[in-house]
């Protein structure tokens, strides 16, 4: 995790540059209209903060938390358009600026109380929601032939790293479950932690809490470190890219469900049966615009036959923002909401019969807001599979 | 915040109070945080100087009736008041000079109606420019303004400074493009300016005054605009782009003069621009060849007549020595147009921006224009970004320079500030204007002084502009301190 200091050429730069082409696709502010949400008007904040024009307070806290996390503004910014980052070695990362003042912010005493409630929970019970971790793998109870070791082994090739937002909430369980049973038919030799796994650290990080993120990193990488495991999987992009920039685990593969289905595909362990009817695939932010990752899920619906694979307007780098990033569900539920009602507005009209996603924070998200059907891309494989070990 | 002869009030918690229960709380913004993102626009100032030009309070309005509200309770109590829309602007026009209220108008950013029948638009002006192209374009027609900051200036904004775009050879520039405007006066009364009746919509009749045009490039001075009827045009069926380079800027110009005497239709832009320019380009991206001068030149319509107009076109550049570089090179070069403004990474300082300065002078003079403000550029040895132009059918012409100011370095802002203002009096000399669509101060590097305005307009017309500022905005809250007004304030006053 950087420290301020490490921001100050990307603050030079944006507040030299002032382009602002950032602000109008900024899920926040689109929903606020207040211009220190937006990117250049929290770099702005942030140049003043560093100099200590700007005192530290709590309400700065909740002003600069709106940002969501979802890494519009970096794709829209001209340095890294231009390739100018790859040429001059330069790139400016608001989102990631704002992190660093967040975790200051936590650190001096102005977090605000759903963020001490969040604190709290993952010093007491190692995940996000205020749970006992040893019922992090409850959502197993409802399945049918559950093996008695609960999936839990001493030493296995491949760790499925849950998550916390796949563990608990009950409206979720459905993506755990299949992408446990995906696992299971694909005769894939793999394990879970159960109540050894700790959050991954993505959301405390989001939201400032760097001393338990140090914690939680180092109890999960013990623990596959312990396994032998050489892979990891991931249903939740946002773990999946906690693991890929902060784990720094060397000879240990990372995968996002995504990705490991792909290449069931490819080595023909996996074929899916036809669904007739319109498909369309939301990009989840962490997945797309953090870790690049837009191929392999459209490669694994077009593989569907006779399905009709459709984009929405808003794609690859440009999938809208499901509201969900940062906690801002928790933090700031109205702003959440307006960004998520966009997206259920693109979904609409993109006239598929099925969302695909690749999220369950995302999925979390929108299956409220909208009356599409809302899959995340493990059940579709579930569904649809057929399997050759 | 600078003090002023005109004797404003100041926001106090009252005030504060009283424009809360105007327009809700949520809407009335003053933390320090939330009031420092409107010390600075896209002019150059000095680093030190970045968070002096604070309003006391943003407000968020919602709707005209808001606006109006606020304008006139601003106005009883004197507070200053200045509208702001994307903040690209290079002039200084959205940034409070004596504190008071920021407006910032995004929250009204509406299409209210798109009438395909008489062709046009009406829109609030918190609007992106890309963004009504983009909703536009949807519906198959053309954007109205298509300028290098698209992405984020707002229409609003380029009515405010009477703005330039990329395709104005066919959609004609905003001051073309307008057919009505809402307007929020000083006193809070709201009224249709057009030309001339406001409320027909109408593109032209002869009743009054033609008072739309006196609100483009106003910068806020005369009223807050809330919405605008604007001209648009079908999306035609081809549009490309050419870049043709030339062996001397002299015969780029002339190639280009002498394509405008045929009068083809469709031809959208005439961007050229120079081989230090070019020289620069290839220091950014890698690659890329310098010649003399080069035109980016767009041709749009249909098809077979696109092929004929390109084609004449072509064979008048070829006379001065044209070669057209392939659509390859043509889409880049478009591309780079829409995305320059981090390109001084390339200097390797990161306090370092290209300042722009961006005098009008008619195309006859266009390249001894740029040969001059290169002159004036090494004279002050600062680092040279090359020469543009934007020519316009009119024959008039956008002679842009841009070099290197380093915001950072505040011992050369004396410097910056004599070599900005020789530029302008060498346009001034060829019988150009002070600035083309950018806006005469210029904060920062200013050059806020009546010297420079009175090269441009006599005492009579000066006392003109100064009369129509002080009938409609009386008290002088309407943005003060901006297009030389507050300098002719205390000149006449006293």
């Amino acid at each position: 995790m950087k420290s301020l200091e490490s921001f100050e050429k990307d603050l030079l730069i944006c507040n030299h540059c002032r382009c602002g082409f950032c602000r109008e696709e900024c899920p926040a502010y689109r929903a606020t209209r207040i211009e220190g949400v937006s990117p250049k008007g929290r770099m702005e904040i942030l140049q003043g903060y560093y100099e200590g024009f700007i005192e530290p307070s709590e309400k700065l806290y909740k002003r600069l938390s709106l940002c969501a996390r979802c890494n519009d503004c970096t794709v829209r910014c001209p340095v890294q358009k231009n390739k100018l980052i790859e040429r001059f070695n330069v790139r400016v990362d608001p989102c990631e600026a704002t992190d660093a003042v967040l975790a200051d912010l936590v650190r001096d005493g102005y977090a605000s109380d759903p963020i001490l409630a969040t604190k709290e929970n993952v010093i007491k019970g190692h995940n996000i929601f205020r749970q006992s971790n040893k019922d992090r793998d409850k959502w197993m109870d409802s399945m049918e032939e559950l093996p008695p070791d609960r999936y839990r082994k001493e030493r296995a090739e491949v760790l499925y790293f849950v998550g916390c937002i796949s563990s608990f909430p009950t409206e979720l369980r459905d993506i755990a479950i299949a992408f446990t049973r995906i696992l299971e038919k694909s005769g894939t030799d793999f394990t879970m932690l159960g109540e050894e796994e700790w959050c991954c650290g993505a959301l405390p990080k989001a939201v400032g809490l760097l001393k338990e993120v140090e914690e939680l990193k180092a109890h999960n990488i013990e623990q596959v470190k312990k396994l032998g495991a050489t892979k990891v999987v991931f249903n939740c992009p946002t773990c999946y890219a906690m693991w890929a920039t902060e784990y720094k685990l060397d000879g240990i593969e990372l995968m996002h469900s995504t990705q490991f289905i792909e290449e069931l595909i490819k080595v023909g362990k996996l074929e899916l049966e036809a669904f007739e009817g319109t498909i369309t695939y939301h990009d989840p932010c962490d997945l797309g615009r953090r870790m690049k990752v837009y191929d392999s899920p459209r490669k694994v619906l077009r593989s569907i036959p006779q399905a009709e694979f459709i984009e929405l307007r808003r794609n690859h780098e440009e999938g809208l923002c499901c509201g969900g990033g940062r906690l801002l569900d928790n933090t700031h539920p109205d702003t959440a909401g307006e960004i998520t009602g966009r997206l259920a507005e693109a979904l609409m009209l993109s006239g598929a019969d099925i969302v695909v996603d690749a999220c369950p924070q995302c999925k979390r998200m929108i299956a409220p807001k909208t009356p599409k059907v809302v899959m995340d891309i493990v059940e579709v494989v579930l569904q649809l599979g057929k399997f050759n070990k | 915040m600078k003090k002023s002869n005109l004797n404003f009030g100041r926001v106090d918690e009252q005030l504060v109070s009283k424009l809360q229960t105007l327009v809700g709380r949520e809407n009335v913004l003053t933390e320090v945080f939330d009031t420092l993102p409107y010390a600075r626009d896209n002019c150059t100032y000095k680093w030190s100087d970045k968070f002096k030009l604070r309003p006391e309070v943003v407000i968020t309005p919602e709707d005209v009736e808001q606006v109006a509200d606020i304008v006139k309770l601003a106005n009883e109590k004197r507070i200053p008041i200045t509208p702001k829309g994307g903040g690209t602007g290079q002039a200084g026009g959205c940034v409070p000079k004596y504190g008071g209220i920021s407006l910032d108008m995004r929250k009204m950013d509406k299409i209210l109606e798109v009438n395909e029948e008489n062709l046009y638009v009406v829109v609030q002006l918190g609007i992106t420019n890309l963004r009504l192209s983009e909703e536009l374009a949807e519906l198959g027609y053309l954007g109205p303004h298509d300028p290098g900051s698209a992405p984020s200036s707002v229409i609003g904004g380029a009515l405010s400074t009477s703005g330039v775009n990329y395709r104005q050879g066919v959609t004609g520039a905003l001051v073309d493009e307008i057919i009505g405007l809402e307007v929020v006066l000083s006193t809070g009364g709201v009224i249709k300016a057009g030309r001339n009746s406001g409320h027909t919509r109408l593109a032209k009749s002869s009743v009054g005054f033609d008072l739309c045009h006196l609100f483009i490039g106003d910068y806020g001075t005369l009223g807050v605009k809330t919405e605008a009827t604007l001209k648009i045009i079908p999306l035609p069926e081809v549009e490309e782009i050419h870049v043709v380079v030339f062996p001397s800027f002299e015969n780029t110009i002339k190639a280009v003069q002498a394509i405008q005497r045929t009068r083809l239709p469709g031809i959208f832009t005439y961007t050229v621009f120079d081989r230090h320019y070019m020289v620069k380009a290839k220091q950014i991206y890698g690659k890329g060849e310098v010649y003399g001068g080069a035109v980016l030149i767009g041709f749009m319509g249909d098809a077979h007549i696109v092929d004929y107009v390109r084609g004449r076109a072509a064979e008048t550049w070829q006379k001065f020595g044209g070669e057209d570089q392939g659509p390859e090179e043509a889409a880049a070069q478009w591309a780079n147009r829409h995305d320059v403004y981090p390109t001084m990474i390339a200097t390797g300082k990161p306090a370092a921006r290209w300042h722009y300065e961006d005098p009008t002078v008619n195309v006859s003079r266009m390249a001894e224009a740029l040969k001059r403000y290169h002159e004036i550029v090494a004279k002050y040895g600062f680092d040279d970004w090359g020469g543009e132009g934007w020519v316009y059918d009119t024959g008039c012409s956008l002679s842009a320079i841009m070099y290197a100011v380093d915001e950072a370095n505040e011992a050369a802002w004396d410097r910056y500030v004599a070599c900005a203002n020789e530029i302008i009096k060498a346009a001034l000399e060829m019988g150009g204007s002070i600035s083309n669509c950018l806006g005469f101060d210029k904060r920062g590097v200013g050059r806020h002084n009546l010297e420079l305005l009175k090269a441009e307009y006599t005492s009579s017309e000066l006392k003109t502009l100064y009369s129509i500022k002080k009938c409609l905005d009386p008290n002088g809250i309407m943005n003060p301190g901006i297009m030389g007004l507050d300098i002719l304030e205390e000149e006449i006053v006293a």
